[in-house]
């Protein structure tokens, strides 16, 4: 294990992800510590300050402030909370949903059916458009989000988990395994499920960055997370009406969002590399 | 019958057909006629061979008789049992009497877990002992197979392929068969380690009081282990005999031609190659009549329209060919 996370460290852009990555949880996990202000203490004499680098910019807001003198990296790094948590949470329950129907319509062929035709239908409407539609009618909020985006993501996980386990069920040591008279729920647990985990994995780095995209989209149409929550989808909305005079309050949470999903994507693909169980 | 009690396993005119579907209707266009109309007996402690070029259906056969494949028809007993159409439970208890040894030790052990699990789990799973009783006749069977105690909790990629058939034998013998059909054992393996795993093979048999089918492409290792040898082509049982009767009295053409092309010390027995012309026919379209006859260089008329029934001679050589009827 060691060794292959050396291996995998040599090349330079893996380390870089892993790098951001490993900032982007810090400031989640750190934001009361690491952020020098306040993420909603407002202060009108400061409007719209520049970042340091500007004219008219300070070392007391880094990033400068936004339309109500809030400051900007302060509120990033709150905002990398809302991001990390729902992109690892969505993630997780879609994966949960996905890998369970993805085994069961793999394993047993009268389900497949019925599972692969609902992923089929569900697979027809995109992603962001579903979560749109579903959160339009039911309403936005944290847990809301993490529901809505694990029941329209777990279709990605299913179809490839069900592929996997068509291929694995057929091969030597599942019928082995069938012969010496080991039960079903046993076999799909303890035989095959350890064989497609690090596909399951993989999908869901892709999934997460999925997830926090679709919540930064969704907050920046208003139908996210509440919009006095320092999220980066929310900064994003806010900061579009003053795009031409104020370029700083819309560009570094979209920044943040892209480097965040750059990264996510490959160490999921740096995973799929590595985590693939040896064979020989 | 008779000897019923004699016999480990009969099978009584089985056939395997797959459907061949149609790529868009899925509707069934013609049958692969994989196993066709096989009937064998294999004696308590008898070792089978059953030989045939590849794609004749001797994996088939052996993943019929273990009920991976449900047969188009035809009867399976097991110790006098019939298991054709067996199910759940009752399929479980005749499992433990017959199992498998399988070609590809990389492809048989799971890679995700520990070779001691993999042995150990037939036997608790079974509920013939509990999970530690279940270890330590797993680690007894280790020994006998010529693993170590410390390869217990290695996985399967940290062997070699000779070890890793030790392990898929060790699992194999973990519920105490009557049977093992070992196909294609050795035939991954280096010819050196093919000699160990053969030998390991004669040993138990005597020691577990096991019957073998041995399913392989090569003639060498039949003869080296089998006490009957069965002949395959294209789903058929063309002959069966003795071993001795086989390498000195062939009797159908294939045989003769599969046994001319072994190589052979002995000047006196030095047969001639008899090479076959054209390629095995496609098992979905086997040709009419006999199913060797566009291949057979001793083909007559008759083999083309009427397939040759099974003659059995005094001896109990079996053959099914025209020439003897
Ligand atoms: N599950 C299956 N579905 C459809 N056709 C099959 C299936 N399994 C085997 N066949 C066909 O049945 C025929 C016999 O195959 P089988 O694997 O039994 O041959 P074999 O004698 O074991 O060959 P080899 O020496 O290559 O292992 C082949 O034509 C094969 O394509
Ligand atoms: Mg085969």
């Amino acid at each position: 294990m060691v060794k292959q996370f050396k291996k995998v460290m040599r090349s330079p852009i893996s380390w870089i992800a892993f790098t951001l990555i490993t900032v982007f949880v810090l400031c989640a996990v750190l934001s009361p510590i690491l952020a020098p202000y306040d993420a909603g203490a407002q202060n009108l004499r400061e409007r719209f300050v520049p970042p340091f680098w500007m004219e008219g910019g300070s070392l007391n807001h880094i990033l400068g402030t936004d339309d109500l003198g809030r400051d900007i990296l302060s509120r990033l790094i709150y905002g990398s909370r809302t991001s990390i948590a729902v992109g690892f949470l969505a993630a997780c329950f879609s994966g949960g949903i996905g890998i369970t129907l993805g085994l069961l319509s793999g394993y047993f062929s009268k389900l497949d059916g019925i599972i692969m035709r609902i992923a089929d239908i569900q697979l027809a409407f995109p992603q962001i458009l579903l979560s749109l539609s579903i959160v339009a009618i039911f309403g936005g909020g944290f847990t809301k989000l993490i529901l809505v985006l694990g029941i329209t993501g777990w279709v990605s996980y299913a179809r490839v988990i069900r592929s996997e386990v068509l291929s694995i069920k057929t091969s030597d040591y599942i019928l082995a395994a069938q012969t010496e008279g080991v039960g079903g729920a046993r076999i799909l647990l303890r035989h095959i499920l350890p064989n497609i985990i690090a596909r399951a994995v993989t999908i869901s780095t892709f999934q997460m960055a999925t997830a926090i995209i679709t919540e930064s989209s969704l907050s920046f149409l208003g139908l996210g997370i509440p919009p006095n929550v320092p999220t980066w989808g929310n900064m994003l909305q806010s900061g579009q009406l003053f795009v031409d005079s104020a370029w700083w309050l819309s560009f570094f949470p979209g920044l943040c969002i892209m480097l965040i999903v750059l990264s996510i994507n490959l160490l999921g693909d740096v995973l799929r590399d590595s985590l693939a169980p040896k064979t020989s | 019958m008779t000897n019923a009690n004699q016999n480990v396993l009969e099978l009584d005119n089985i056939k395997m057909y797959f459907p061949i579907k149609s790529p868009f209707l899925k509707r069934t266009v013609g049958y692969v006629k994989a196993v066709d109309d096989i009937s064998l007996s294999i004696r308590k402690g008898e070792t089978l061979g059953i030989v045939g070029e590849s794609g004749c259906g001797k994996s088939t056969l052996g993943r019929v008789i273990m009920r991976i494949y449900n047969p188009t028809s035809g009867e399976i007993r097991i110790n006098g049992e019939d298991i054709t159409r067996a199910k759940g439970q009752e399929l479980k208890k005749v499992r433990k009497q017959c199992q498998m040894v399988f070609q590809d030790p990389f492809a048989s052990l799971n890679p995700t877990m520990r070779v001691g699990e993999i042995v150990s789990e037939p036997l608790w799973v079974n509920k013939i002992m509990d999970k530690k009783g279940a270890e330590s006749k797993a680690k007894e069977l280790f020994e006998r197979v010529g693993l170590r105690e410390s390869d217990f909790y290695k996985f399967p990629h940290e062997f070699s392929g000779g070890q890793k058939q030790r392990v898929g034998i060790a699992r194999a013998l973990a519920l105490n068969p009557n049977l093992i059909i070992a196909d294609e054992a050795v035939s991954a393996l280096d010819v050196s380690i093919q000699a160990q795993i053969l030998n390991l093979l004669n040993e138990l048999k005597a020691e577990y009081h096991l019957a073998y089918m041995f399913i392989t492409h090569n003639l060498a290792v039949v003869k080296h282990i089998s006490d009957r040898i069965g002949v395959m082509y294209l789903g058929h049982l063309v002959e069966l005999a003795d071993k001795k009767e086989i390498f000195d009295h062939p009797l159908h053409p294939y045989t003769e031609a599969l046994l001319s092309a072994v190589p052979v010390v002995d000047k006196r027995k030095r047969r001639e190659r008899i090479i076959l012309s054209g390629d095995t026919p496609n098992p979905a379209k086997p040709p009419s009549g006999c199913p060797f006859s566009n291949r057979c260089p001793k083909c007559m008329e008759i083999c083309k329209t009427a397939a040759p029934k099974k003659m059995v001679l005094e001896n109990g050589h079996q053959v099914a060919c025209h020439l003897y009827q």
